[in-house]
């Protein structure tokens, strides 16, 4: 898909987002609908605007990918950072940040076994270390008896 | 005056109180170089240790911490442009693009230096305005607030760079993300879908990582890029302090700028960065390289945020009157220590005022030294690897997003909130303007509320109302005449 085709649906999702919350503002209260409706309804003006002007530019048959890495980069990297953020959710903040440092260190950076080890045991002193002293919370584990 | 000023600075060159000072300073530092935590973090977290200590004391560890945060957040913004606190959000305008060519050592040695400059000019213009600054303050009223929020709203003209409508779309859509949670005339909910954590609209802090953090980790990891993209370091420290003297009165008048915003309550920090960025961009010639690493982009906004908090000090030691959650905090800091922030800071308690003063100076002579030795080493982040260094700044990114509210929902929303910032970065959307938009709201609508409801539409006709008012106009046209590209889309 072409970057312009990007940018359309971009747009026309706006578009609709602005409309969404326009016709849910006109259900509030009065006193708290009238910034927000506003808002939306110029909003929503001004985007079609610019659908318009996109529609009618000179198609731009540049690839969304080639103006930075390949399209199988993204997907690659934003699976990494879903898979860190699933596995938050599984067994916690620091077991989940001593996984995901290890297989992406070991298997993405291709670091020496020394240095992974290093830089996880690194992390949890610090993760842990910071929570006590700056009485910082972490996500706890689905699973309690995981929780570090 | 002078004789109490004195007095203030003999009690705080004690050593006990300089230790305290520089604990503050270190854990400043800590606190702005870890993104996601501001002001507000970093003042609760010491509040609880100062219940016991003398008002001295205990002042000099709460603003010494407080005075450098906008110093030290400056290396998460030039190196990984993400904002490390609220305050520095308009330094990634020009610090990133800097870091970016290799010149990360020159845009951190100019930020020190302009925070430097710019913490003490506001301390200077705190204890100039101690005995004059009552009437000041007690003339700006809702309107003129409300007009204030509007004159920061109207900076997404000039930070909108070749697409203004855009950038107006992209304000308006920050608003509106703005009013998610309670309404503040009413008891309404808005936009929340029953969910609880969106009742208190979204975090600042998440928000703001999402917008610029994400997308930019993505980015370096996929382009296989470092931040330097020419992976060399060029520019020094000493550089950059050589360009701030040679700005210099960009600095006088961006440190006075910032201290005027700080000093007006409830417009909050969170602007005065872009305002600062915004004037200069305005004012100075040949700025076309704002944007794209021009170091004038650095000085501005980083010697306004430092001197906001001399302004900030103002209402509220004086009146009581909290200028952000740091000084609310600040507030109930200052009545565990057993002082009562008021008219009383002039006359009985007039030495402790003074010893905020000259604390809030010395924390930025202190801090600024500290950052302006650390940079070197800091500035080699930008030099490693991306699947180097990725993993462990989303790490640091997971922990600053999740201590906002310490809910799930945190992190829900930095994902999301992450993929619009990506989506609007490769389209070529101002993403600047959103997060402008975004913080602008509350107040915003608040001001507004209140100024209808007390004067219909009365308060329009005010003087001062229309002066602000054709200071954004200008503004505003300006910035839609200047990028005017008929017949063409530009991004």
């Amino acid at each position: 898909m072409t970057l312009k085709a990007y940018s359309v649906i971009f747009a026309a999702l706006l578009i609709s987002l602005f409309i969404w919350a326009a016709v849910e503002a006109a259900s509030f209260q009065r006193l708290a609908s009238y910034f927000p409706l506003y808002i939306s309804i110029f909003g929503a003006i001004l985007n079609t605007y610019i659908l318009i002007l996109e529609l009618k530019a000179r198609s731009n048959s540049k690839e969304l990918n080639e103006t930075s890495g390949g399209p199988k980069e993204y997907i690659l990297y934003m699976s990494w950072f879903t898979g860190y953020f699933v596995a938050i959710y599984l067994v916690g903040m620091v077991a989940a940040s001593m996984l995901f440092l290890f297989f992406f260190l070991r298997y993405e950076s291709k670091q020496s076994l020394l240095f992974t080890i290093i830089s996880m045991t690194l992390v949890a002193l610090l993760l842990i270390g910071f929570s006590h002293m700056m009485n910082l919370n972490y996500p706890k584990s689905l699973f309690p008896i995981l929780e570090i | 005056m002078i004789e109490s000023a004195i007095e203030a600075l003999v009690i705080v060159l004690d050593p006990s109180r300089i230790v305290f000072i520089l604990l503050g300073v270190m854990i400043g530092i800590v606190v702005g170089i870890l993104p996601g935590l501001g002001g507000p973090v970093g003042m609760s977290m010491l509040l609880p240790f100062i219940f016991g200590m003398d008002p001295y004391t205990g002042m000099a560890l709460l603003i010494g911490m407080v005075a450098v945060i906008h110093t030290a957040d400056t290396f998460p913004s030039v190196l990984i442009g993400v904002p490390g606190s609220s305050g520095s959000q308009a330094t990634i305008m020009d610090g990133y693009p800097l870091a970016k060519k290799g010149d990360s050592g020159r845009a951190l040695g100019a930020a020190f230096a302009a925070s430097l400059v710019g913490g003490i000019v506001g301390a200077f213009i705190l204890f100039i305005v101690i005995p004059v600054g009552r009437p000041i303050v007690l003339s700006f009223g809702s309107p003129e607030l409300f007009m204030m929020s509007l004159l920061g709203i109207s900076m997404v003209g000039v930070l909108s760079g070749k697409a203004p409508i855009k950038g107006i779309i992209a304000g308006l859509l920050g608003m509106l993300i703005g009013t998610v949670g309670g309404a503040p005339a009413v008891a309404e909910y808005r936009f929340t879908f029953d969910w609880i954590y969106l009742y208190r609209g979204i975090p600042l802090a998440v928000f703001a990582l999402g917008l610029f953090a994400l997308p930019e980790m993505i980015d370096l990891l996929a382009q296989r890029r470092t931040i330097s993209s020419t992976g060399t370091l060029k520019g020094s420290r000493i550089k950059g302090i050589k360009d701030v003297i040679s700005n210099k009165w960009l600095v006088l008048r961006s440190s006075a700028l910032g201290t005027l915003i700080g000093f007006v309550p409830g417009l909050g920090g969170s602007v005065v960065d872009w305002i600062s960025y915004g004037v200069a961009k305005k004012t100075l010639k040949n700025t076309e390289g704002f944007g794209h690493g021009d170091i004038r982009g650095v000085i501005a906004p980083e010697s306004a945020n430092n001197a906001k908090e001399g302004g900030t000090l103002i209402p509220t030691l004086l009146f009581g009157i909290p200028g952000s959650g740091t000084t609310a905090i600040l507030l109930g800091g200052l009545i565990l220590l057993g002082v009562q922030a008021g008219p009383s800071m002039l006359t009985t308690d007039l030495p402790l005022t003074l010893s905020i003063v000259w604390t809030l100076a010395l924390a930025n002579i202190f801090g600024a030294l500290l950052c302006l030795l650390l940079t070197n080493q800091i500035s080699k982040l930008s030099i490693i690897k991306p699947d180097k260094i990725v993993p462990f700044l989303l790490i640091i990114m997971v922990v600053g997003a999740y201590q906002s509210t310490r809910h799930w929902g945190d992190l829900i929303v930095f994902i999301i909130i992450g993929l619009v910032g990506w989506s609007m970065k490769h389209l070529d959307w101002p993403r600047a303007p959103l997060l402008v938009g975004f913080v602008l709201a509350l107040s915003s609508e608040r001001y507004l509320h209140l100024s209808m409801s007390r004067y219909g539409y009365e308060w329009m006709y005010q003087p001062t109302v229309i002066s602000i008012g054709l200071v954004i106009f200008f503004i505003v046209a300006s910035g839609l005449f200047f990028n005017r590209r008929p017949k063409k889309i530009e991004g």
